[in-house]
């Protein structure tokens, strides 16, 4: 078990070369690319992540075991058994990352990851500490369980996290089209961390960006509009505690302020959900979004917005790249 | 022992890109350049939002923004970027003579003070006014 290669903590070195490599790049073409101050935090969350999931490996590792043990065929060390393991991965990290950005609870760790207004080759290492707390270990036991060797799928997935690193940045414009229709390209990833309204929950996918054309989670980079990058509501400072910990905290102050029949949905609810609609889910936002610019398009064209057609066409049209 | 040494070697890590973006002279401080831009970074953030007047920190540091319901949206600069909170009962503000003080109601949103000159008793009054709607 000690001998399962951790390729993602392997490839560090790679990450430092790239990221001065960038910050190089930064220099001569957008200063304003890194932010020293947000680097330190994004950096300091790496460590930090290091060292969370030296203390869950064993868990980890001991558990997939254990469900490996009850496992319903024995699949064979083939190629084609390993290219089906990346695949089926993928598929997962697709459907878990959904989840990530729809429940609340999920919400509340990877929230870390996107945190920061920057987006450069470092966020790609900001990652939460708590991902543990958010069964992020048992995502690949339903593989386990229909025989797929946990070495197997360890390595499967070290492989997409190596993959998603190159996607965190704004050097790369655009990759080739035949490219850019079946890998997760830099332009989609940039379009995942960006809060402008229309790209709010798209593009998902970890290496195959097939996943989010497939169920109607993909969204185009425009060229006609520029990328706001973090949270929706930005945080104020740069504490690496807060960072941290700081949805944690707030799901705690609601669920302890919230009346007792409404506790669980600021658990088990979207981010942004409210039981007194006070705060805004990124449906609510898309969908207000989407109402001011149908009527700037009705003042545009001097017709009346109700013409214009309705707003769950205009959000529908948007999340699919419109 | 690996283990600590791995650690301490990324904790080096840390510390020279960071030192290193510093040395290039990354990053560098957002300006909100005048009452327009303030208005348009207001209605990035908030949706639908309508401005309708905005003050700027004399220093291009910080901005409030009133909208047409008289909700008021303060912005300041966080590094390279910028941050914003629409204001709410909860807020905190203090009038000194040229200076108009903010405080909102979280942990990590840094107090802001704006320099506004002879605008900041007339922005300290607007932001007393009920708000509509």
């Amino acid at each position: 078990m000690d001998k399962i290669p951790n390729i993602a903590n392997i490839a560090v070195p790679f990450y430092i070369v790239m990221i001065i490599i960038e910050m190089v790049w930064a220099k001569r073409n957008a200063p304003a690319l890194y932010d020293p101050r947000d680097l330190l935090t994004s950096l300091s969350m790496a460590v930090g992540n290091f060292i969370a999931g030296v203390l869950a490996a064993a868990f980890v590792i001991t558990t997939s075991f254990a469900v490996y043990e009850y496992r319903l065929f024995d699949l064979p060390n083939h190629w084609s058994i390993w290219i089906l393991s990346f695949i089926l991965i993928d598929l997962a990290y697709y459907a878990v990352h959904r989840l990530r950005h729809r429940l609340r609870w999920f919400w509340a760790s990877h929230v870390n990851h996107h945190s920061s207004q920057s987006f450069n080759l470092s966020i790609a290492l900001r990652q939460s500490w708590t991902g543990f707390f958010s069964l992020s270990f048992a995502y690949n036991w339903p593989f386990v369980i229909l025989g797929f060797a946990p070495q197997m799928l360890f390595i499967c997935a070290g492989l997409n996290t190596l993959y998603q690193f190159w996607q965190h940045t704004q050097v790369i414009k655009r990759m080739p089209r035949w490219f850019e229709y079946i890998f997760v390209t830099p332009s989609h990833h940039r379009v995942h961390h960006a809060n402008n309204a229309r790209h709010l929950d798209s593009n998902y996918g970890g290496t195959l960006i097939i996943w989010d054309r497939m169920f109607g989670t993909f969204s185009e980079e425009r060229d006609d509009e520029p990328l706001r990058f973090g949270l929706v509501r930005q945080l104020g400072g740069y504490n690496l505690l807060w960072n941290i910990f700081h949805e944690w905290v707030s799901i705690a102050q609601d669920i302890w302020r919230a009346p007792l029949r409404y506790k669980l949905g600021y658990f088990f609810g979207p981010p942004g959900w409210s039981h007194d609609g006070s705060r805004e889910t990124s449906d609510m936002i898309k969908a207000r979004w989407a109402e001011s610019e149908r009527t700037a398009t009705a003042i545009s064209n001097n017709v009346a917005p109700s013409n214009v057609g309705s707003t769950s066409d205009l959000i529908t049209a948007s999340a699919v790249g419109g | 022992m690996i283990f600590a040494l791995k650690v301490a070697g990324m904790l080096a890590g840390v510390l020279i890109l960071t030192g290193l973006a510093r040395w290039l002279k990354l990053g560098g401080e957002a300006r909100i350049c005048s009452a327009d831009h303030a208005r348009a970074l207001a209605r990035l953030t908030h949706y639908g939002f309508d401005g309708v007047a905005a003050v700027v920190d004399t220093n291009g540091q910080a901005a409030l923004v009133r909208g047409a319901d008289n909700h008021h949206i303060l912005i300041r600069a966080r590094g390279p970027r910028f941050i914003s909170r629409m204001l709410d009962a909860d807020t905190q503000t203090r009038l000194d003579p040229g200076h108009l003080t903010i405080s909102v109601n979280e942990p990590d949103f840094p107090t802001t003070m704006l320099n506004l000159g002879d605008e900041a008793s007339r922005w300290a009054a607007t932001l007393e006014r009920p708000v509509n709607g």
